[in-house]
């Protein structure tokens, strides 16, 4: 991982077209101001994380079969 | 297209019906093409990737289970998922079960937005919110024997204009 430190005010380039600047620091919390195309995509890591954890629980494996049996029992074939 | 199913065998899907995850979904960003497999008068679905048979998830409409469910779709998401009208969106959640429905959890936090004109799905990750990725299903509602038929007038209300 490459490492650089910065100090409140100052920016680093990442490729062509983003930036970060550090805006605040203040005890453990720095605030950042992120300048990048409208279609690349920013989050929150722990919430990504969350989500996709989450989406690794919820997919149906084989233990879910006779729920899903069940749930879908009392109609015809499920269709689109 | 012929899409293979772990649960529920070979499903013929037209093409036109596939929905296109251009960022998959958190956990599965290589899994781009879903369809969801719908049955009529059942509040829950199944949104099954087509390209990987053991891909799929229980999904259902949030609105029905929990009626007062609300968030704000933030226009980067409306950009990227190219919605000019908002008749056009479904919006529907995973459901994680659990030994049984009364054990069943739903994940808020991450809710699936497609927009049917366009077939293009995202799963959106709220922020602030207070949602987490597991509210049990059977919450919200009073007795669970009338949840089918209340999903049902839930979904034909939203989706007859």
């Amino acid at each position: 991982m490459l490492v650089l430190s910065r100090k409140k005010g100052e920016a680093i380039l990442i490729g062509d077209d983003i930036e970060l600047t550090v805006l605040e620091v203040e005890g453990e919390t720095i605030k950042l101001g992120i300048k990048a195309p409208r279609d690349v995509r920013i989050f929150r890591k722990e919430i990504y994380s969350a989500i996709g954890q989450a989406n690794r629980e919820a997919v149906a494996g084989p233990v879910d079969a006779g729920m899903l049996q069940a749930l879908f029992r009392t109609n015809q074939e499920p269709h689109e | 297209m012929i899409v293979n199913t772990l649960h529920f065998g070979e499903i013929e899907v037209p093409d036109g019906q596939l929905i296109e995850f251009p960022h998959g979904m958190p956990g599965f960003e290589q899994h781009r093409r879903f369809a969801l497999i719908e049955s009529p008068s059942n509040p829950f679905a199944y949104l099954q990737n087509v390209d990987d048979p053991y891909v799929g998830f229980l999904v259902t409409d949030p609105f029905t289970f929990f009626p007062n469910y609300e968030f704000d779709l933030d226009e980067e998401w409306r950009e990227q998922l190219r919605i000019t009208d908002p008749g056009d969106v479904m919006v529907r959640v995973t459901v994680k079960l659990g030994d049984g429905l009364s054990q069943a959890t739903a994940n808020l936090l991450g809710p699936i937005v497609i927009n049917m004109r366009e077939r293009l799905g995202q799963q959106v990750v709220l922020y602030p919110s207070a949602y987490t990725t597991r509210e049990p299903l059977l919450q919200g509602t009073h007795e669970s024997g009338g949840l089918a038929a209340s999903g049902e007038e839930e979904r034909h209300a939203r989706t007859q204009p």
